[in-house]
């Protein structure tokens, strides 16, 4: 039986299909229930061109635990898709435009396949600057299809590192200079923020070898240059798949980061800043 | 609330969109409210455009039947009259008087009418008897409207004559 007044919430990676159920009274958001099911490598691999669900039965029978084991029922769930699917641009729309169809208009000859193809939305992230983005529509029904087989009944269809900033925008430390790091398995995100909105953002596939935390951590500091204001250096906050090891190195090596939000789990459910995909459903 | 759905959910409505559609079903109602009394309005004036029409049309009839009456009225009245005033025998009578010795009267047709119709033929061993017949009937105070008809003139003339019996002596 579904929990009255719950948000469902069911993401999808490379190595897991997970899911959330948060209740929202007149506080802040409380996580009732997380469930995460392991996926084996190859049954999904994250692409913004072809399909991703490799072994859709794999992936239906994880999606279906997951749905059980929060207690979905009939209920429906928003969908959040992992970094690395879409092609994601900040743009400065003018006054008179909309923004969903300047975003369309300006990603025409960004994307190496047909327009027409793509499906664009925009996160409105501060005065008139927005971060779109666009999806290959045959990647997002390969998504789809597969959480119609497990019964998981769709909401809406968000983007884990969208997800994640539409969350982080609304926290009020946002409008300090600072450099947030959405972590994806297969991708990354890094948003500068100043003045109350984001001046940069940054967004590129992971690199599987050791050096890849290190070449964050330059990474990181040059996108932070862009977001000093030469008062005070910039906090750096990071979230997703693999938050609290990065932030534990980084200090260790005499930086400065934290993880993004803190927020009480129940036992067994990794840290809540580990799940970037939670920002569908706190925002 | 952004969505990458392949087929996205329809955006609800926002406050201004719902007054927008409040005020255009309003004007709505308010227009197909005047347009039924516009058009009960239009029913009942053509109705009484209709009624207005069959009483003038029964007005006509009317007076048409009582001119119709009033004629064959007036037509009775004359024909009682013409019969006692102008009986066969007087009309005959008469014609006999203005025709001359050679002038044969070989069918007469009497109309009582409004006006008694005299219709005869005649047959003239010459010519000149004939003529001098038309000539007194033209001439004659009891007949008007003397209209000669078809004349064969091979032979014995015979010749259809119609007049109009204005009245003994008048």
């Amino acid at each position: 039986m579904p929990l009255l007044g719950a948000q469902f919430v069911v993401a999808l990676e490379a190595s897991c299909v997970a899911g959330a159920a948060v209740s929202r009274g007149f506080g802040s958001p409380r996580i009732r229930s997380v469930a995460r099911m392991p996926l084996a490598p190859g049954a999904l691999a994250v692409s913004p061109f072809e399909p991703n669900v490799l072994r859709p039965e794999e992936v239906r029978q994880a999606l279906a635990r997951v749905a059980a084991a929060l207690g979905l029922g009939r209920a429906e769930a928003c969908v959040v898709l992992p970094d690395g699917v879409a092609r994601l641009v900040l743009l400065e729309v003018p006054a008179d435009a909309v923004a969903e169809r300047f975003a369309r208009f300006k990603l025409s000859g960004a994307l190496s396949y047909p327009v027409e193809e793509a499906v664009v939305d925009v996160l409105p992230l501060g005065g008139s600057r927005v971060l779109a983005a666009a999806v290959r529509r045959s990647v997002v029904e390969g998504y789809e299809q597969v959480a119609r087989a497990a019964g998981v009944a769709q909401d809406r269809v968000d983007l884990a590192p969208l997800a994640a900033l539409a969350a982080l925008s609304r926290d009020a430390a946002s409008s300090h200079p600072g450099v947030d790091v959405i972590l994806g398995e297969t991708s990354v995100s890094l948003a500068a923020w100043l003045g109350g909105s984001v001046r940069a953002f940054r967004n590129r596939r992971r690199d599987p070898s050791p050096d890849e935390p290190e070449r964050l951590r330059l990474e990181v500091a040059r996108t932070a240059a862009l977001a000093g204001d030469g008062v005070k250096p910039p906090r750096v906050r990071v979230l997703g798949p693999g938050a609290s090891t990065l932030v534990r190195r980084w200090r260790e090596e005499g930086g400065d980061a934290e993880l993004a939000w803190r927020l009480a789990v129940p036992e067994q459910a990794p840290d809540a800043a580990e799940l970037a995909w939670l920002g569908a459903v706190l925002a | 609330m952004r969505d990458f759905s392949s087929r996205p959910r329809r955006r609800p409505a926002t406050g201004a969109e719902k007054v927008v559609v409040g005020l255009a079903g309003a004007m709505l109602l308010v227009s197909a409210a005047f347009a039924l009394t516009a058009w009960r309005e239009g029913r009942s004036v053509h109705a009484r455009v209709q009624q207005a029409r069959a009483e003038s049309q029964a007005a006509l009839t009317r007076a048409q039947s009582f001119e119709t009456r009033r004629d064959a009225g007036q037509v009775l009245a004359a024909q009682a009259l013409l019969t006692a005033d102008a009986p066969p025998a007087r009309v005959v009578s008469e014609l006999a008087r203005l025709m001359p010795g050679d002038v044969r009267l070989d069918d007469l047709r009497l109309v009582y009418g409004s006006r008694l119709q005299v219709e005869m033929r005649v047959s003239a061993r010459v010519v000149g008897s004939y003529d001098l017949f038309l000539d007194r009937l033209e001439r004659s105070p009891s007949f008007t409207d003397v209209l000669p008809g078809d004349e064969n003139r091979e032979g014995e003339l015979r010749a259809l004559v119609r007049a109009v019996w204005r009245g003994p002596g008048a």
